[in-house]
């Protein structure tokens, strides 16, 4: 099994980090080769509550705040958001909305964004955080999905067996990074030093959502890409 | 969509017939428009893009063609910005038939909306159908510049039904009709602040409060942002320990009038 990321965190930095876990949020600050990096990410294993996705937020615009430009990496693990009746009440989705919106500002106002995924991101959350970065990177093995199994299984009716054979060599249902790098939606997965891997992606240029083209390079989203062009004329 | 713009100004995009190349493998009848209509027409005479998504078809689920039409269209807004966005959603989410590639969808118009908002292009989102918003229907309604519900509508994070089918009936029982109602209903998500606007269910009622939601123009920017960021923050430590929706409406209604938040506008 892939560490976690509180355990990458000495590869990724080498020069050192204050990154800490604190009320189910990793925060702090990274020394890079090329400069600081703020590090932020919901602490792994466990499902993102409100108070955590508020914590992340806060964490982007403080960024924005105090330091200009200063580039960001979301450490995107999270099994996906709580889901508590709790969590419904207090407007969960306007939680995750508002931290999306966060990077949307750091990004327009020239903060590149970096993802990372080690072991495991699901759900809405991941949605809203880790694929709204710039680049979002992979360790190898690291799975990402929707749902667990058993909740795609009962939501859509389908038997395990079902989903097991669907999700077997599939790059629409395995749930993992190297199927989502062939739809476009992980630039990439780091074998070997870390800190060059982060130095390169932090370096990329920004630009556009490249993800559709990439997945057209493996022949992938071919019914996505028609539709875009249909609409933008491209 | 037609009644909502002025009369006869409604033109849908052509050439953005794509069913979903996915659903016949499992066996599930596709659609022509695979569930979202694209289109522009004009509201008071301005231009405006509008992307309605149709909640009787799989729930308004969220699909690789589905999302892209999402994304098409929002693109295109930004190459020519109109007056505005008006997102229709009605979706439970991440189409879970198209897995990979719905949640990638999603992420993708997600990202597409975001570009507007950093680009000032005002968008409103209306919450109006059957479906509701859930999921990625509901992170698109809540990126919108505004967001409008009718007082039928209904908006959450995790549905109820899947909230019941992970963690049980005691967490969740999404056969209460009244609860459901009253933790995802639209009157619920104005008291919080996170519907800006609500309406009754005619038409017309829903035209004048999205021009209404028009009027409330707040461009993405750090100020309102870190507005929002307070906002939500008090809400945690004011109603943090609430367990039904209605303690939060009983406590706003003892307390002493609190200071505008800005409603559903960071």
């Amino acid at each position: 099994m892939n560490p976690d990321p509180s355990a990458v965190l000495d590869a990724l930095f080498p020069g050192g980090h204050s990154v800490a876990i604190r009320d189910g949020v990793l925060t702090g600050t990274g020394h890079g080769t090329g400069g600081h990096v703020a590090v932020l990410g919901p602490a792994p294993d466990t499902p993102t509550g409100v108070e955590q996705v508020a914590a992340l937020a806060r964490a982007v615009l403080s960024t924005v705040r105090r330091h200009a430009g200063r580039p960001l990496l979301l450490l995107g693990d999270s099994p996906g958001q709580r889901m508590t009746r709790r969590d419904e009440i207090l407007g969960a989705a306007a939680y995750s909305a508002h931290l999306a919106q966060c990077l949307a500002l750091a990004r327009a106002r020239g903060h590149r964004i970096v993802a990372l995924v080690c072991r495991e991101g699901g759900g809405g959350i991941f949605a809203a955080f880790a694929m709204q970065a710039d680049a979002l990177y992979a360790l190898p093995g690291a799975r990402i999905h929707t749902l667990p199994p058993e909740g795609i299984a009962r939501i859509t009716g389908m038997s395990r067996d079902e989903l097991d054979v669907l999700q077997a060599g599939s790059t629409l249902y395995a749930p993992d990074a190297a199927s989502f790098e062939a739809l476009g939606a992980v630039d990439g997965r780091w074998h070997g030093p870390l800190d060059a891997h982060l130095a390169e992606a932090l370096a990329g240029p920004p630009g556009p959502d490249r993800r559709l083209e990439r997945a057209g390079v493996n022949g992938e989203r071919a019914a996505a890409r028609a539709a875009v062009a249909a609409l933008t004329g491209g | 969509m037609e009644r909502l713009l002025d009369p006869d100004s409604f033109v849908e995009h052509p050439g953005v017939a794509t069913p979903s190349p996915h659903l016949p493998a499992l066996g599930l009848a596709a659609s022509p428009d695979d569930g979202i209509v694209t289109g522009e027409g004009r509201l008071l005479g301005e231009r405006v893009l509008v992307a309605a998504q149709e909640g009787r078809f799989m729930g308004g689920s969220i699909g690789e063609v589905h999302g892209a039409k999402l994304t098409g269209l929002l693109r295109r807004a930004l190459g020519a910005p109109p007056r505005a966005v008006l997102l229709l959603v009605d979706s439970g989410g991440v189409r879970l038939q198209e897995a990979n590639a719905g949640m990638l969808a999603v992420a993708e118009s997600l990202r597409a909306l975001l570009d507007l908002r950093a680009a000032g292009v005002p968008t409103v989102g209306v919450v109006c159908g059957r479906a509701g918003a859930f999921g990625g229907g509901a992170l698109l309604a809540a990126c919108c510049e505004t967001l409008v519900m009718s007082e039928h509508g209904r908006m959450g994070y995790s549905g109820p039904k899947l909230i019941e089918q992970m963690c049980g009936t005691a967490e969740f029982d999404a056969s209460d009709a009244d609860l459901v109602t009253r933790t995802t209903g639209a009157r619920h998500r104005l008291l919080l602040g996170d519907a800006a606007l609500v309406s009754d269910d005619a038409f017309q009622s829903l035209g004048a409060a999205v021009c209404e939601a028009l009027e409330r123009h707040a461009p993405l920017s750090l100020e309102a942002l870190e507005q929002r960021q307070e906002h939500l923050e008090a809400r945690l430590d004011r109603y943090g320990d609430v367990t039904d929706a209605d303690a939060i409406r009983q406590r706003m209604a003892g307390a002493p009038p609190a200071a505008p938040d800005g409603a559903g506008t960071p």
